[in-house]
């Protein structure tokens, strides 16, 4: 990534609910598809998923990924951005932090796939305009 | 050509939206503070992204698992916390399905042990400490959160919808105003 700056304005605000079972990553990416949003800012949600998998750097600049267990594993906090990858198409990069059933905490980057939404989260994404 | 979407999200596009910075003073509960500061304010739905700072007490709960198998999963009990350090917490504020102000607010707290949990915050028992709590407030007026019937867990839960349009209430639903989340 190089150093740039550009004026940018704010579009939509999209209030959005994911459903039991459905992927958090990949349902996030289709809120943006459905919008036609290419570029904008998830500027936050919650809720609950059956488990968790997050990426995490490790020492030697590998990425591993940590598995969070447990039923209904709550999102604390989470924000991301939307953007259009090298092939062009859209792509969403989210991070948040979790906690398990005994409350204990888990941060990382959400990998697409691996978040099953367990009851119901609720998100704002926000669309920025070039 | 709408394109077919992998997953059921429902969601809802406006343009529009008002920014908030509020405050909230040593000894106030975060939740009192919220429902009047918006009531004032004619503020129905909104995103909140609450800063880090001290609470004197708060409530959270975690979910596991129904052992009775009635649900997808509910709320333990309540996990009571003395002083503590929130590092962040997000709120979506909407309304309940009798159409009062409802607060959904997830959060990371720091025990006075250096404990790090979180979980759901119970926000009219979170009392803020004495570096007061800061809270951004992105609101909608176009779009909100109704909390309505999800079938699948059967809970009330926030779904989006156009801002003054009314829907029925599901009065076979048998669930308690508790299980508002």
């Amino acid at each position: 990534m190089e150093s740039s700056i550009r004026p940018c304005q704010v579009g939509r605000v999209v209030n959005a609910r994911f459903f039991c079972n459905d992927d958090l990553v990949t349902g996030m990416e289709d809120i943006c598809r459905e919008h036609q949003i290419v570029q904008g800012v998830i500027k936050g949600g919650l809720g609950s998923l059956f488990k968790s998998s997050l990426e995490i750097m490790t020492d030697e600049g590998v990425p591993r990924c940590i598995n969070v267990e447990g039923f209904a594993v709550e999102i604390l906090s989470m924000n991301g951005h939307v953007r259009r990858n090298n092939e062009g198409e859209i792509e969403v990069e989210l991070y948040g932090i979790v906690a398990n059933n005994a409350g204990e905490v888990f941060a990382g980057r959400f990998v697409k796939g691996g978040s099953p939404v367990c009851i119901t989260i609720e998100v704002m994404l926000q669309e920025w305009l070039n | 050509m709408m394109q077919r979407l992998s997953s059921r999200v429902l969601s809802l596009a406006q343009h529009g939206q008002r920014n908030w910075m509020l405050d909230i003073p040593e000894g106030a509960s975060v939740w009192e503070t919220v429902a009047a500061v918006f009531l004032q304010h004619d503020i129905q739905s909104a995103h909140l992204d609450v800063m880090g700072g001290h609470l004197l007490s708060a409530i959270f709960y975690t979910g596991y698992p129904d052992p009775a198998g009635k649900r997808i999963a509910q709320y333990g009990a309540p996990n009571h916390v003395g002083n503590a350090t929130l590092i962040s917490a997000t709120g979506m504020y909407g309304k309940d399905r009798s159409d009062k102000p409802l607060l959904h607010c997830h959060g990371c707290l720091v025990m006075g042990n250096g404990l790090t949990q979180g979980g759901h915050l119970d926000t009219q028992q979170c009392i803020v400490g004495q570096t007061g709590l800061r809270v951004f407030v992105t609101a909608t007026s176009d779009i909100e959160f109704v909390a309505r019937l999800d079938a699948t867990s059967g809970m009330y839960v926030f779904h989006p919808q156009l801002a003054g349009r009314v829907d029925g209430i599901e009065d076979g639903a048998a669930v308690s105003a508790d299980d508002e989340r």
